[in-house]
């Protein structure tokens, strides 16, 4: 019997653990996501080079992320993105202002969805 | 298609564990929450092996709760008696030496023809037979054979249940409801205080909803 006290131990540590991990880093990626495309609205004229970084930069956490988001909702992130670097390659700022703040208001919205809070609880 | 096969593989080896980690009980002997566990467990199991959008981790860690949450429950329910009592309930006695036990009928949300049925898959077809019966937290029926009492030598049919005549049975047997009202007035019993009255080809059984259960010799009377 020992040995199922420690597996259970065991599990509730690593789902806890995990857990504890996943909120934190979920909040953190998209709230750095936010702020990025904080600082690129904020500025007068958008910066090619700053959205090409977010870009890239978001690829990177893609791969995590699918680990603990659901895909279609981590791809509408995606294709947001990848529309906006289209329009800033096309120099198309016009096109680009929407896809920004649609970006940023994803990153808002989907950190709470994934935080431990009663709202998602409940 | 290949990542559904593996997911649903990775999904069954962790029911599989769950389930061997659960312990060695046959589906009849379920608790209640075991019942609730293993429904929950089957229904947790489908949507992440179909739906490969989803991290199969949203499978995985719901799974690996329930089999969490089952451990803690039945480690405390072997420490702890009002702990057991409260989860699984007690069980309880359903006929006793004054018969049937209609409060606790009621208690449990059985009537008088669910326990006719249980006691007759006990091969009990009266209840004069049986001392006592009692119905377990998981839902069986145990029961404690009366000594020397007699079998029935026919089918006893139902004529009255729960204060209503059964006019089908009635019928089977050709019995007149005017005699079995005289039956009721001679014990001084109003129909709506009969639980159950059951007749065979020697014998009338009547059943009170409180009180004795009384027998007496058929002959003509109804």
């Amino acid at each position: 019997m020992k040995y199922k006290l420690i597996t259970v131990i065991v599990l509730l540590v690593l789902m806890l653990a995990g857990g504890i991990w996943e909120c934190v880093y979920i909040t953190k990626t998209f709230r750095e996501l936010e702020q990025r495309t904080n600082e690129i609205l904020s500025e007068d004229a958008i910066d090619k080079q700053k959205v090409l970084d977010t870009a890239e930069w978001l690829d990177k956490q893609h791969k995590r992320l699918e680990f603990v988001v659901p895909h279609f909702q981590l791809n509408e992130v995606s294709f947001t993105c990848g529309e906006l670097v289209g329009a800033m390659r096309s120099n198309d700022e016009k096109a680009a202002y929407p896809l920004l703040y649609k970006l940023r208001e994803v990153a808002k919205r989907m950190g709470d969805i994934y935080r431990f809070r009663y709202q998602n609880i409940i | 298609m290949l990542v559904i096969i593996a997911r649903s593989l990775i999904i069954l080896l962790v029911l599989v564990a769950g389930l061997r980690f659960m312990g060695k009980r046959a589906i009849g002997e379920f608790q209640p929450f075991e019942f609730v566990i293993v429904l929950a467990v089957a229904e947790l199991a489908s949507t992440p092996m179909q739906e490969i959008t989803t991290p199969i981790l949203y499978g995985i860690v719901p799974l690996i709760t329930v089999f969490v949450a089952h451990y803690i429950i039945t480690s405390i329910s072997s420490k702890s008696i009002r702990f057991r009592k409260f989860f699984n309930g007690k069980p309880m006695i359903v006929i006793d030496q004054e018969g049937v036990n209609n409060e606790n009928l009621r208690k449990l949300n059985l009537n008088v023809n669910d326990l006719l049925e249980m006691i007759r898959e006990q091969g009990y077809f009266s209840i004069e037979e049986i001392n006592y019966a009692i119905i377990e937290t998981n839902g069986k029926l145990s029961v404690m054979k009366k000594e020397n009492a007699p079998s029935p030598q026919s089918i006893p049919m139902t004529l009255i249940c729960e204060g209503r005549y059964l006019e089908d049975n009635l019928s089977k047997i050709k019995a007149n409801k005017e005699n079995v009202q005289k039956i009721l007035n001679k014990k001084n019993i109003r129909m709506k205080d009969v639980l159950l009255m059951t007749a065979d080809s020697n014998k009338i059984f009547l059943q009170p909803v409180k009180g004795k259960y009384m027998i007496f010799e058929a002959d003509d009377e109804i």
